[in-house]
């Protein structure tokens, strides 16, 4: 270093730096100071997300972004203050790397962000090659021309490369970015266009405003305005923030404590290295407020967890005692039921045989084949026969019970022709009319078919039911039985004039055991037959439902079956 | 996860960058071999500019 130079520098009287970067050297010491938040906030964005997925490759691309920001931010810092032209010069150079290395990286980061998946090795070559002049390049003057010791600013003189070729390749980057994000905006879902936008945005605002700053520092050579590159850093953590706010990456709540955290503890810190009582009282004043906002915030949350998790246990506590008092009552009730499932299943069995032995023996004598009786007699037996008929009847529907309740019940599906059924039910039960003077009239159309899918036993014994109970629930009049097509249905029914049936009692009468006024009438019945009928005509895909306008207004019962379309 | 060829080539890049670093380092903390830019009219010129602003 020749002579007139040491006097030059001796002349300027720097202020000797310490620890690499306290000085008095700075100019415009807040800006100064702000490169601490921005160093801060960078790392603390990668720690976070290093921290939530070490092995993710997006995570280590943005982690990586963050460090050479922070790296960004300090080696600016040294610029900053250093008295020794030697570490201006490296420390400047090295901005310059790492400049060129956040565009490359951030590209990387988009198409991996959009793409969800890594890209091809020649897409990273096409990336990361343009850098290659400035690293290469990096110690020689097409770098960096020199020290600028024409005033006492501590400039550098950039070369050629510095001034043009890396402002030209992360104009193309910045580009690269956009048009990427455009092309890739027009193919996306609905969901995946916003997160685009907004990831693009970011990253093109937090390049540009990290450019502008260098491009008015270095063609200006006002590098104290350059220093608004350092605030493009909060505008991606805001993007990033909305990111996670919007799309529910991550726990807002606690990022926004640990921000703010950081945040307070780096202006606290600050105050110990600010030279001027203004900047400290500047800082005080937004320490405060970083205060009053946490404390407030902290404060609230911890009272609304305290509530809610007390609400919570105590709705634990009682929902786990509700839960094992069901859970008895439950076990309870389905022992309960398998008990009464078998023993009907049992009794109705055990009831079976005497009743066939009694119902043969009847009918034998009754028949005569042992010997001749008298009238006397034959009337009693005849009352015996028709006593143990009813029983079994009795029995048998309650066998069937048992065995929908079991999951037991087969059906037989033929088809055949429903009209056909039903005429004969009403023939056989003609007689039955007749004995209590009732007219029992079916209106069928001969010529017209209704050829359905089912058990013809099974529907026969819901008809049997439903025209006996019209019978058994009128004592004068007439009941019209009648079947009609509507669309592909057969709608049967069998209306009486009988003693109706109360609004009340219709909505419990195809229930088990519901008798309606059987009892009132003196009328024999399980109170099963139309559980039963509902049973077999929902295994059929059909509906069954009754209509009265009340009592002694009559009932009508319908049915309703798909018809088979040929 | 990268692959092993892209691996390979960011262990080459960023090898790369670290020999770079490490030269420039050399050139400009060890040597100290930069140029001075200087003018001694324009150096007084400016000198008492950045006393005022001292």
């Amino acid at each position: 270093m020749n002579s007139k130079i040491t006097e030059f520098i001796e002349i300027c009287n720097w202020d000797k730096v310490e620890y690499l970067f306290f000085s008095d050297n700075v100019f415009g010491n807040l800006i100064y100071y702000s490169h601490f938040l921005a160093i801060l906030l960078a790392l603390s964005v990668s720690w976070f997300v290093i921290t939530r997925g070490p092995k993710v490759l997006l995570n280590r691309i943005l982690a990586s972004i963050m460090i050479i920001f922070a790296s960004w931010g300090f080696f600016d810092l040294i610029v900053w203050s250093t008295d020794k032209p030697e570490y201006s010069m490296f420390f400047w150079s090295l901005t310059i790397l790492a400049e060129v290395l956040i565009y490359a990286f951030s590209v990387y980061f988009i198409h991996i962000f959009i793409l969800k998946n890594d890209i091809n090795l020649k897409k990273k070559i096409m990336i990361f090659l343009p850098l290659l002049p400035v690293i290469v390049l990096l110690p020689t003057v097409f770098m960096l021309q020199g020290f600028d010791l024409t005033n006492c600013y501590r400039d550098i003189t950039e070369g050629f490369f510095a001034t043009y070729y890396v402002y030209f390749i992360e104009i193309i980057y910045a580009l690269w970015i956009i048009v990427f994000g455009i092309k890739k905006y027009i193919s996306a879902s609905e969901i995946n266009r916003k997160q685009i936008l907004y990831i693009t945005s970011g990253v093109v605002l937090f390049l540009l405003s990290f450019a502008s700053g260098n491009i008015i520092g270095s063609v200006t050579e006002n590098w104290t305005l350059a220093q608004v590159g350092l605030f493009s850093m909060p505008i991606f953590v805001v993007f990033l923030a909305y990111m996670i706010l919007r799309f529910k990456i991550l726990n807002a709540k606690l990022i926004g404590a640990q921000i703010l955290v950081f945040a307070l503890g780096i202006l606290v810190m600050a105050m110990g290295f600010i030279r001027t009582i203004e900047n400290v009282k500047i800082i005080v004043l937004f320490t405060i407020i970083f205060v009053f906002i946490l404390g407030k915030w902290l404060v609230n949350g911890v009272e609304k967890e305290i509530l809610q998790r007390e609400k919570l246990q105590k709705l634990s506590k009682e929902l786990e005692d509700s839960n094992t008092q069901l859970a008895k009552a439950n076990e309870k009730l389905k022992d309960l039921d398998r008990l009464k499932t078998e023993f009907l299943s049992l009794a109705s069995h055990q009831l079976r045989s005497p009743l066939t032995a009694m119902k043969g023996y009847t009918s034998m004598i009754l028949e005569g084949d042992y010997g001749k009786i008298t009238k006397k007699l034959e009337d009693a037996v005849s009352r015996i026969f028709q006593s143990t008929n009813n029983l079994q009847i009795i029995v048998e529907d309650l066998l069937n019970v048992s065995k929908i309740e079991q999951g037991g019940m087969k059906f037989e599906m033929l088809d055949f022709d429903f009209g056909n059924l039903v005429q004969s039910v009403v023939t056989d039960l003609s007689i039955n009319a007749k004995n209590k003077d009732l007219i029992l009239k079916y209106n069928q159309n001969i010529d017209e078919k209704f050829i359905v899918c089912g058990d013809q036993l099974k529907l026969r014994q819901v008809i049997l039911n439903l025209v006996d109970n019209a019978i058994k629930y009128t004592k004068k009049g007439s009941i019209d039985v009648n079947i009609i097509k509507k669309e592909d249905k057969a709608i049967f029914s069998v209306k009486d004039t009988g003693v109706g049936i109360e609004k009340n009692v219709i909505e419990t009468l195809f229930q088990k055991f519901n008798r309606g006024d059987g009892a009132r009438m003196n009328t024999s019945g399980s109170g099963l037959g139309l559980y039963l009928a509902k049973e077999i005509i929902k295994a059929h895909n059909g509906s069954i439902w009754v209509e009265s306008d009340g009592l002694d207004k009559g009932s009508t019962f319908f049915v309703e079956l798909d018809l088979k379309i040929k | 996860m990268m692959d092993k060829k892209s691996r390979n080539f960011f262990a080459i890049f960023v090898f790369i960058i670290f020999l770079s670093i490490l030269l420039t380092y050399y050139r400009y903390i060890v040597m100290k071999d930069f140029t001075y830019f200087t003018d001694e009219n324009l150096f007084y010129e400016e000198l008492s500019l950045y006393q005022e602003y001292e």
